[in-house]
């Protein structure tokens, strides 16, 4: 009983990084509606930032989190307005946006590989490896880190989303565009805000994972997709629906693979998730509805 | 832009041509020799080394004499996919080539040899491992490397070998784990490690397979630590397999002895577990350049021209099988008298020479369809923080230890 | 009545048909017969997204079950790779219906995901479904040549079939567009409510788009697989596979007849150049870098894709008209 206990605190570890993944994401698909194919690659630019920053200053990982998010916050907005702002001037449809951040997605992975080469960087600090015990349960300190910082992150996401007036004009952005526009709220800068601090979610998720986590240019790729089950299972745009969607797949994923067998554990996560969107279309928090307004 | 190339090789080449004083006052026409390599896509990493062993292998050849005094020029293609195969063996036929080296993929190797039998040319595969290549009945297709089988032969020798002596248990009363990566490299060595395993009576407690992209192998930790075999065999890419042993750290499991696949043979991988981390592991590989020199001539200077050209040790035993095909292949090419296919297909069935003859400790014997019957693979083990080949005798530097010490008492 | 661009689309067959009289460069050969192909794959993933207004982010399912099923059927039982082909088709179009069923009450980006995660789904069976797939290893299909076994030395062969196979896909669509169930899709992808309303079945409509669109992907699926001669997850059931369907489409022009076609014979011979020429010569990744660049410049400058500024005026462009809000 107790290695099952083990199995589900260890998927939820590993959820609360999905989870960190997926609050940027969720921002950025919420209110932008459009599937940035590129955002597990700023997961990876995040953890070669957080590298890089090791090497040059001697910064901590997690110490590096205090640099990382803002400038990975400005360098979202910049994205945003070289890339996708010109899209959505020129009326592009929302696949063509998508497909932008494809082309982007290319770009970021081939240019990491240009100058990084395709060789894995793993990095070793002082708490790699360190645990501690609980009641005869094994928890990584490093994995709980990363949980914690998740938590914060997204509590302070949530904050600024529910107290700022910037972050009331990104949610009525999300909610209702034309509504928005209706109203002179500034859609373009929500937009890019919105963006920048997704991106900067995805980076600082990145840079907390280095302590645990190999790093190499497609490192990205899975963590992605994991970040898109998990949005849409737990409805777009909402804070709580990426934690408890990244916290559930965790758990599944973890659960299954030791239940069943390691090979069929995505398996079954994305068959939940099937099971879950039918019954549920707009996910366990989102809108009833939303997903209607969703083209 | 393939001729601006061409003019610059052949300038260099006949410097130093004329440097080594050979193919006298004439510079003869250099042989092109196809060079399949991915060097983009998650196997870059593998294709660069393996290219720096051909150029390092081309390097050599050419500072020797070349084959019958021209020079061997690569021509390096890109080749990340199956269909990018067959659209490269076709540019290369273009360009005249006729004799091909390659790949650190399975499935590209696959894809390719067809097309290259097809098109009248050879292949020589120096990395690949997949049965498949040699199964297809193809008459210019030849695998101078081990393949899966010799691979998981290898694993079972050294359980074979070392377990029972360690343990001081009979092969029957060992219990073992299996785990592997799932794509065609692990899932096919765990196949033919089941059943080499099963014929020898073993019992086999655990038996997972895992997606090496993951960020969380701890449902497989924890899978063993409740079976809790004495040994287990592993096998997988570096960075899984690092992830693995973290977690394994973490959670407190460890078997009585590992033996790992040749993911476990880099310094990276000593580097990611730390000091004590890795000491006791055993793994199996293309033999690695730190070998005896009686086994294995030409070893110890080919590092030292690997990091001469590249700054760095050889990170791994890839860049030494590439080396060691290449000067295979010029072998054959010079028996041959030149790159014409059926000549050098028939040399190389001729071909006759003991292990030991080349700088990885392979000789050369080739079966009917191709298959190199003289490809090593070396068994090795971290002791304290270095790679010691334990395995054949015949290229060991060291001896093995074992059963693995807890990790609290490292 | 024939349909818009057919002087340019019969013109094309002609040429691609006398290619290989003319022109024996094996490299040039490979490129266009895989434009070619991907050019019918695209028409057919068209048929789903840009009639039907269903855009799937999983279509490599079907790719990789067409490929298979043939290769499977051919491997274990013999059976003819030719009617291995159209049992690939089939079972795709059946596999269609099994996705198509739980998906279509899903709209926009939740359908795209659950596509997605179906086709992921598919990718990791014939993994672990070692016995029946091969797994990761994948199936080796036999070498033999001739036009029974779907397998030549030379290239010419290879895209006369393939020429073969986007003219009859390239029909079918244009037949589609013209018909009863062409109209119904168009309505039901511009506004399904009031579709409904007038009394067309949505579900229906879609399922029928979809399985057409999965039996000539199967197809092509098969059609690859004698080309490779061999069948592997990564290059029939991988993601990359699935997105490979939509640039070239949206490239292309989403929902109109020749955008597919345009899609691919400006994207496939520009990534093969690309590779070939830089990638291997000079860097590495740099081939990637300069591709991903210019797809977003083409995104950017292009957001419909190039056939709407060729077709502009002329013959029946079907877009979608949902316009974007500032």
């Amino acid at each position: 009983m107790s290695v099952v206990l083990q199995a589900v605190l260890s998927g939820l570890l590993t959820g609360g990084v999905y989870a960190m993944v997926s609050v940027g994401l969720t921002l950025i698909f919420g209110v932008m509606r459009i599937i940035n194919f590129a955002h597990g690659d700023f997961v990876m630019l995040g953890m070669y930032a957080a590298v890089g920053l090791g090497v040059a200053a001697g910064l901590d990982p997690y110490v590096s989190v205090a640099v990382v998010g803002p400038g990975f916050f400005v360098l979202g907005m910049g994205v945003h307005a070289l890339v996708i702002r010109p899209l959505v001037r020129r009326g592009a449809p929302h696949t063509t946006q998508a497909l932008a951040t494809l082309g982007l997605s290319v770009v970021i992975v081939s240019a990491v590989l240009l100058t990084a080469s395709g060789r894995s960087v793993i990095a070793t600090t002082g708490l790699t490896t360190a645990v501690v015990h609980v009641e005869g349960l094994v928890l990584s300190v490093t994995r709980l880190l990363a949980f914690a910082i998740a938590l914060v992150a997204t509590g302070l996401l949530y904050l600024f989303l529910n107290h700022t007036y910037a972050g009331m004009a990104i949610r009525a952005t999300a909610q209702d565009r034309k509504a928005a526009v209706l109203l002179g709220l500034p859609t373009e800068r929500a937009d890019m805000v919105a963006f920048g601090l997704g991106i900067a979610c995805a980076a600082i998720a990145g840079a907390v994972m280095v302590p645990f986590f190999y790093v190499n240019p497609f490192v990205g790729q899975p963590l992605g997709l994991v970040a898109y089950i998990v949005v849409v299972l737990g409805g777009m745009g909402s804070m709580v629906g990426a934690l408890v969607g990244g916290l559930a797949i965790g758990v599944t994923e973890a659960l299954s693979g030791y239940l069943l067998d390691p090979g069929l554990k995505e398996l079954v996560y994305l068959l939940l998730f099937v099971a879950a969107l039918i019954l549920m279309p707009s996910g366990l928090f989102g809108v009833r509805g939303a997903e209607r307004m969703a083209e | 832009m393939q001729m601006r190339g061409v003019g610059r090789r052949l300038a260099v080449a006949g410097l130093l041509a004329a440097w080594v004083g050979t193919g006298g006052a004439v510079a003869q026409t250099p042989i092109r020799i196809g060079a399949v390599l991915q060097l983009t896509g998650d196997l870059a990493w593998y294709g660069q080394e393996i290219g720096r062993g051909y150029e390092l292998g081309a390097k050599y050849v050419n500072a020797h004499g070349g084959i019958g005094g021209r020079l061997i020029e690569l021509m390096r293609v890109d080749v990340p996919s199956p269909t990018a195969a067959l659209a490269e063996i076709g540019r290369l036929q273009e360009a005249g080539v006729k004799i091909v080296i390659g790949t650190g993929s399975s499935a590209v190797a696959l894809a390719a040899t067809p097309a290259v039998e097809r098109n009248g040319m050879l292949w020589w595969e120096s990395n690949a491992l997949d049965n498949g290549i040699t199964a297809r009945r193809l008459k210019h297709v030849f695998q101078f490397a081990p393949n899966n089988d010799s691979f998981s032969d290898a694993s079972v020798a050294l359980f074979e070998t070392l377990a029972p002596q360690m343990l001081g248990k009979a092969l029957k009363d060992i219990s073992v784990g299996l785990i592997y990566e799932n794509s065609a490299y692990g899932t096919s060595q765990s196949k033919a490690q089941k059943a080499r395993l099963e014929a020898l009576g073993v019992k086999l407690v655990s038996d997972q397979s895992y997606d090496r992209k993951s960020s969380d192998l701890s449902p497989v930790v924890l899978q063993l630590r409740e079976a809790a075999p004495d040994v287990l065999i592993e096998t997988g890419y570096q960075d899984d397999i690092v992830l693995f042993w973290r977690q394994a750290k973490e959670l407190g499991y460890l078997p009585k002895i590992a033996i790992s696949s040749g993911a476990a043979a880099t310094q990276d991988f000593a580097n990611a577990l730390g000091r004590g981390g890795v000491d006791g592991i055993i793994g199996y590989n293309y033999p690695f350049h730190e070998m005896s020199e009686a086994g294995a001539p030409g070893a110890a200077s080919y590092a030292a021209v690997y990091q001469a050209a590249y700054g760095n040790p050889p990170p791994s035993g890839h860049p030494l099988a590439g080396y060691a095909a290449m000067l295979a292949l010029a072998d054959v090419m010079r028996a041959a008298g030149g790159d014409d296919p059926d000549a050098v297909a028939k040399a190389a069935h001729a071909m006759d020479k003991p292990l030991g003859s080349y700088p990885n400790g392979a000789g050369m014997k080739f079966t009917e369809w191709g298959r190199n019957e003289r490809a090593p693979v070396s068994g090795f083990q971290w002791q304290h923080g270095k790679m010691v080949t334990i395995w054949p005798a015949s290229v060991a530097n060291g001896k093995a230890m074992g059963p693995l010490v807890p990790w609290d008492k490292r | 009545m024939l349909p818009p661009g057919w002087p340019w689309a019969g013109g094309l067959l002609a040429v691609l048909t006398a290619t290989p009289f003319l022109v024996h460069d094996s490299f040039v050969l490979h490129a266009l017969l895989i434009t070619c192909l991907w050019a019918g794959l695209a028409s057919a993933w068209n048929i789903l997204a840009g009639f039907a207004g269903q855009l799937s982010f999983g279509h490599a399912a079907f790719l990789g079950v067409g490929a298979y099923t043939m290769g499977i059927l051919d491997t274990t039982l013999g059976v003819s790779p030719w009617l291995g082909m159209v049992a690939g088709g089939v079972v795709a179009a059946a596999l269609a219906v099994a996705i198509g069923v739980p998906s279509f009450r899903l709209r926009g980006p939740y359908f795209a995901l659950a596509t997605l995660a179906l086709a992921e789904v598919v990718r990791i069976v014939a993994v672990y479904w070692d016995g029946l797939t091969g797994g990761s290893s994948g199936l080796l299909m036999p070498i033999e040549t001739g036009l029974a076994a779907v397998s030549w030395a030379g290239k010419g062969p290879f895209l006369w079939l393939t020429t073969g196979y986007l003219g009859v896909v390239w029909l079918a669509a244009a037949g589609l567009r013209r018909s009863r169930l062409g109209y119904f899709l168009a309505a039901v992808r511009e506004d399904q409510e009031a579709a409904a309303v007038a009394g067309v079945d949505p579900t229906w409509a879609k399922m029928q788009a979809a399985m057409l669109s999965a039996f000539f992907t199967g197809v092509g699926g098969a059609i690859l697989a004698c080309y490779l001669t061999l069948v592997e997850p990564d290059s029939f059931l991988g993601v990359q596979v699935s997105t490979q369907f939509l640039v070239i489409t949206i490239v292309g022009g989403l929902g109109t007849l020749s955008g597919p076609v345009i899609g691919a014979f400006v994207a496939t011979p520009l990534a093969e150049f690309l590779r070939s020429v830089i990638g291997s010569e000079i860097a590495g990744s740099l081939h990637q870098l300069i591709y991903g660049i210019s797809f977003i410049l083409v995104m950017i400058f292009l957001p419909r894709g190039i056939a709407p500024h060729l077709l502009r005026g002329r013959g029946l462009v079907l877009l979608s008209s949902k316009k974007v809000v500032p």
